[in-house]
């Protein structure tokens, strides 16, 4: 009995290996197979490493293959150092910067720092009121609101890495309270953010945002 | 001659390949980059100067100047809940809840990133001018046609974004994870088509 049971369970065992053995040998005869083993392996990894190099330098140069950055994008019929506000939603043909929140008014300064450093004064009368600073590529390294300065004005001074000492001593000179801002390149954005309650705050707070300016020191 | 091909083969596939997925990384981006909530996907690091390579090629590419994520949050829809793109020619119904925020709005935008023209100049709704049910949660309806309350005018043909951003969230760490951030976003459910 135990040899009969013994015997089937190899019977099977040697069944299943045999299906398994043509299976692979099947496997081994199918074209993409063949075609590797007939030496374009080393063709395929090679595409695959070019590839990768291909990939990693288009994510790495698209910054500099990019036509028009955002900074060179606002600056289109506006001036460096001066403050913009950008007008509400239905009254734009094309927006200047695409996805713009429709109830929120903007106000940008595009900026040179090249000459000198850059001043920005801004009323910041709602918590939700912010102010953030982009370089060109859109990295944004500075943002404040009016919550966390705690008081609904705000004085910045932007410098350059070169401008940062001279910048210092102009602020300690000045009795304001300035916020001294190091921006990693000399052209960079100043965006101000107005987020509305509703549209009937619109022309109050274009108002407000008149209020800002943005110059040379 | 068949060296030639091979060449040739050679340098369109890995051109090719190294292109399409430098493309799919930038312009979709996967699960290292790019939160995925239902339908709403909100890219980690965009607007950080630390941000990988793949966020900052996205936002250039974008055109957009966005805050970091520690100041904001954006999450966009290009398909509903079910999976199937958002068209500006089909009605839809958003249910969702109040974010602890700053200020949060939501807004509808055609594919070049531009508010859908309407009569009304109504392209968005924010937490203050949204009307709530009494238990605290919104709808919002999306539709060429007039509907009751949160109605967002739409018009023309096409694809549809729907951007929700979040100003200074409350809890930060709630739309990090997807659990709890899936409780907050709200659903999008396709209601017909014209």
């Amino acid at each position: 009995m135990q040899k009969l049971i013994n015997d089937t369970t190899f019977e099977a065992l040697r069944a299943k290996t045999i299906e398994h053995a043509d299976k692979v040998r099947k496997f081994s005869r199918t074209k993409p197979v063949r075609w590797l083993k007939a030496g374009n392996w080393v063709w395929l990894i090679g595409c695959l490493m070019v590839a990768g190099i291909v990939h990693i330098l288009a994510v790495f140069f698209l910054p500099s293959l990019a036509t028009e950055t955002v900074t060179q994008k606002l600056a289109e019929g506006t001036k460096a150092n001066r403050l913009y506000i950008i007008k509400p939603e239905g009254q734009l043909q094309k927006p200047i910067i695409p996805f713009l929140a429709p109830d929120v008014r903007y106000a940008f300064c595009h900026y040179d720092l090249s000459s000198r450093p850059l001043t920005v004064r801004a009323p910041l009368p709602h918590p939700s009121w912010s102010i953030a600073i982009s370089n060109s590529f859109g990295d944004n390294f500075y943002t404040i609101t009016s919550a966390e300065l705690k008081r609904p004005f705000v004085q910045l001074l932007i410098a350059s890495e070169r401008q940062y000492k001279t910048a210092e001593t102009a602020i300690a000179e000045s009795p304001d309270e300035i916020v001294i801002v190091k921006s990693p390149e000399d052209y960079g954005v100043v965006l101000i953010r107005a987020p509305l309650s509703s549209k009937s705050y619109e022309a109050s707070t274009t108002q407000v945002l008149r209020r800002a300016r943005c110059g040379p020191l | 001659m068949r060296l030639l091909s091979k060449i040739l083969i050679f340098a369109i596939s890995s051109v090719g390949i190294g292109l399409l997925s430098a493309w799919y990384m930038i312009a979709v981006g996967s699960g290292i980059t790019v939160a995925t909530v239902g339908p709403w996907k909100s890219w980690y690091n965009e607007g950080s100067p630390d941000a990988d390579p793949y966020t900052r090629a996205h936002i250039i590419r974008s055109g957009r100047l966005p805050i970091t994520s520690t100041g904001a949050r954006y999450f966009n829809a290009t398909t509903d809940s079910a999976g199937d793109p958002l068209m500006v020619d089909c009605e839809y119904h958003l249910v969702g809840k109040s974010i602890e925020a700053l200020w949060w709005g939501i807004a509808v935008y055609d594919k070049t990133g531009r508010s859908l023209p309407n009569k009304l100049e109504r392209y968005g709704f924010n937490k203050d001018n949204l009307y709530y049910r009494d238990d605290g949660v919104y709808e919002v309806r999306i539709a060429q046609s007039a509907r009751s309350d949160n109605w967002l005018p739409s018009s023309g043909v096409g694809p549809m974004t729907i951007v929700l951003r979040i100003y200074r969230p409350k809890f930060p760490n709630e739309l990090s994870n997807a659990e709890s951030a899936a409780e907050l976003l709200p659903t999008i459910t396709k209601i017909s088509c014209s």
